[in-house]
């Protein structure tokens, strides 16, 4: 970190930004009081900030999970993100000049500073807590946002500024404007004094030049981490902001095309079934009554289905297997969700759903398996889910959901059963 | 049945005024926790025991499976113990409700995060976690709001709730 100690106007007075350091990727970022293992509430909204796609941190830094630390808890609002933009920037610069910085502030995605309420509260707690410091040792700045109502030039000796945007800021404070995380690599611009260079050269000069954009770029170091996370969802929304541009479209198409050759070549090596059937529903509840039957996709027999297992048999040596079982109890798709949603029970060889009802299956009530195998097990919010629960496999919106996963290395299977 | 409901406070007390009289009715009597203050306990992640009660808690069977019988009732999962296979790499348990991880921090080692996500986003969210573990002994830990479902805890490493989650024989209930 640099000499820049960061503050947080609040109205109890400046709250210093004690650390910031990374954390694991898998970890939401935290705001934690004074190293203490207590994580504050604003935290979720810290993470927002620091988080691609909306957050503005992991931009500017390529790292999206941070711990930082209070020294005085903070509870509410959003008017730390200036204070905490100027400490992550003031982070990334070795050495740097000394200097305190008390600010108060929103940042929007734009990196535009938005005006705050209660500024006067916030100046006069400022105030009075410079009052209390036995001498001003350092260079100091007070960064207010521009708009906010009148506020003193000053406030205890140290001299007030308004400022625009983040960029305002880090010059206000004498931070170095970070450089952005390049989007996509551009080609190089420029002349330089030309040589005599033969053309094999050039040739090779720029196959090497061409490979290096392709595998040092920072857009497939991203995507290579959010693969190996198994943040696919992420994956997949960052490869798609990158295709707007023509470099960005062909290397997020190559590292599709890359994410192919992991998909598995064919389906779960087997998808097995069972109904447990007895003649009513008391007959469930004793076993010697309750006789196992292969699942076949339609039951059209008269008796109590008990209770349904299904497996999925695969290579599970060079693939992970997961999916999702859903009951419908008025058909496929029949009800805004399905009444039960199962994960299944991870095993050496594969997965299980084992599937007890509460409601017994009645003629029209139907299930819905999707087992999805690829390189990595899947973290996060999975929407595709949605589609191919609840859609008949002909149907455009399950085909899209299921070309969705695969282009991102993911094979899709899917199993029905119904009663008739 | 929210902890301040006064149906609810009328039935504890009720069975309060029961267990008293049997106390009183019985020649040789041992101190046991109120059956309304483990509801409570089990319940409402304000309550906190008072400490004679918490140690009765950790010394008294029956308080203990009184306890686990509460739990038990409807939990919002269940996670067992795990197979002893599951003793190495890092501690992830698994159901068809939630997922649990313990990841150490990075920027605090001496401090590790408890990681819940709800299969379910729609689904109401748990308030406590309760483990217990292989002596029979109980951890309750309160969980904070669940944001997208999710919710983080920071917990000692060294401390004995990590140790206690990091135990394949410790049970985990959710409610």
């Amino acid at each position: 970190m640099s000499g820049a100690a960061v503050y947080i106007l609040t109205t109890e007075g400046p709250v210093a930004i004690q650390r910031i350091s990374e954390e694991d990727p898998s970890i939401n970022s935290v705001i934690c009081l004074d190293g203490l293992a207590q994580i504050l509430p604003i935290s979720s909204a810290y993470d927002a900030f620091v988080r691609r796609p909306v957050g503005v941190i992991e931009r500017m830094t390529g790292h999206g999970s941070y711990r930082l630390d209070v020294a005085s808890r903070i509870d509410e609002g959003r008017s730390w993100q200036l204070a905490a933009y100027v400490a992550h920037a003031a982070r990334l610069q070795a050495g740097g000049g000394d200097i305190d910085v008390y600010t108060t502030g929103e940042v929007d995605s734009d990196l535009d500073v938005r005006p705050v309420e209660r500024v006067d509260l916030k100046v006069d707690a400022l105030a009075r807590y410079l009052s209390e410091q036995e001498a001003q040792p350092r260079k100091a700045v007070v960064l207010l946002p521009e708009g906010t109502e009148p506020v003193p030039d000053q406030v205890g000796g140290v001299p007030v500024i308004r400022v625009r945007n983040a960029a305002d800021a880090l010059a206000a404070s004498g931070i170095a404007a970070p450089k952005p995380m390049p989007e996509a690599s551009a080609p190089p611009t420029g002349t330089k004094p030309r040589r005599h260079i033969s053309p094999l050269a050039v040739l090779l000069g720029s196959i090497v030049i061409a490979a290096a954009l392709f595998w040092i770029g920072s857009d497939f170091a991203r995507w290579s981490a959010l693969t190996e996370q198994g943040r696919i969802l992420e994956l997949e929304q960052d490869m798609t902001r990158s295709e707007d541009d023509v470099l960005g479209d062909w290397r997020a198409e190559m590292y599709r095309k890359w994410l192919t050759t992991k998909r598995p070549e064919e389906d779960p090596v087997s998808i097995e079934g069972a109904l447990y059937l007895a003649a009513d529903r008391e007959a469930c509840a004793v076993p010697p009554a309750v006789e196992r039957v292969p699942m076949t996709p339609i039951y059209e027999g008269s008796g109590a289905v008990c209770k349904i297992e299904v497996r999925a048999v695969g290579d599970m040596s060079r693939y992970v297997m997961i999916g999702r079982l859903a009951y419908w109890p008025g058909g496929l798709g029949s009800a805004e969700r399905p009444a039960r949603v199962m994960r299944g029970s991870k095993e050496p060889s594969g997965r299980t759903w084992a599937l007890d009802f509460d409601q017994l299956p009645v003629p029209g009530a139907a299930l819905r398996l999707i087992v999805i195998t690829g390189p990595v097990d899947i973290n996060g919010s999975q929407p595709w889910y949605q589609d191919l629960l609840s859609t008949p496999t002909e149907a455009a919106v399950y085909e899209a959901a299921r070309a969705r996963l695969e282009r991102l290395g993911f094979r899709v299977s899917a199993i029905d059963w119904h009663r008739e | 049945m929210p902890a301040d409901d006064p149906v609810s406070d009328l039935a504890l007390a009720a069975l309060d005024a029961d267990a008293q009289a049997r106390e009183l009715m019985t020649p040789v009597t041992a101190a046991r926790i109120a059956f309304s203050d483990l509801y409570r306990y089990a319940t409402d992640p304000a309550f906190e025991l008072s400490p004679s009660a918490q140690a009765l808690l950790e010394s008294d069977p029956n308080a203990a499976a009184d306890l686990e019988r509460l739990l038990a009732a409807r939990p919002f999962t269940y996670m067992p113990r795990q197979a002893a296979a599951a003793t190495s790499g890092p501690v992830r348990r698994e159901t068809d409700a939630a997922i649990l991880t313990l990841t150490p921090s990075r920027a605090a080692p001496d401090q590790t995060y408890l990681v819940i996500e709800l299969v379910d986003p729609g689904a109401p969210p748990p308030a406590q976690l309760f483990a217990r573990s292989a002596d029979g002994g109980w951890t309750r830990i309160p969980l904070a709001k669940f944001d997208s479902a999710r919710v983080q805890v920071l917990l000692e490493t060294n401390g004995e709730t990590v140790a206690v989650l990091s135990d394949p024989e410790t049970e985990v209930y959710l409610l």
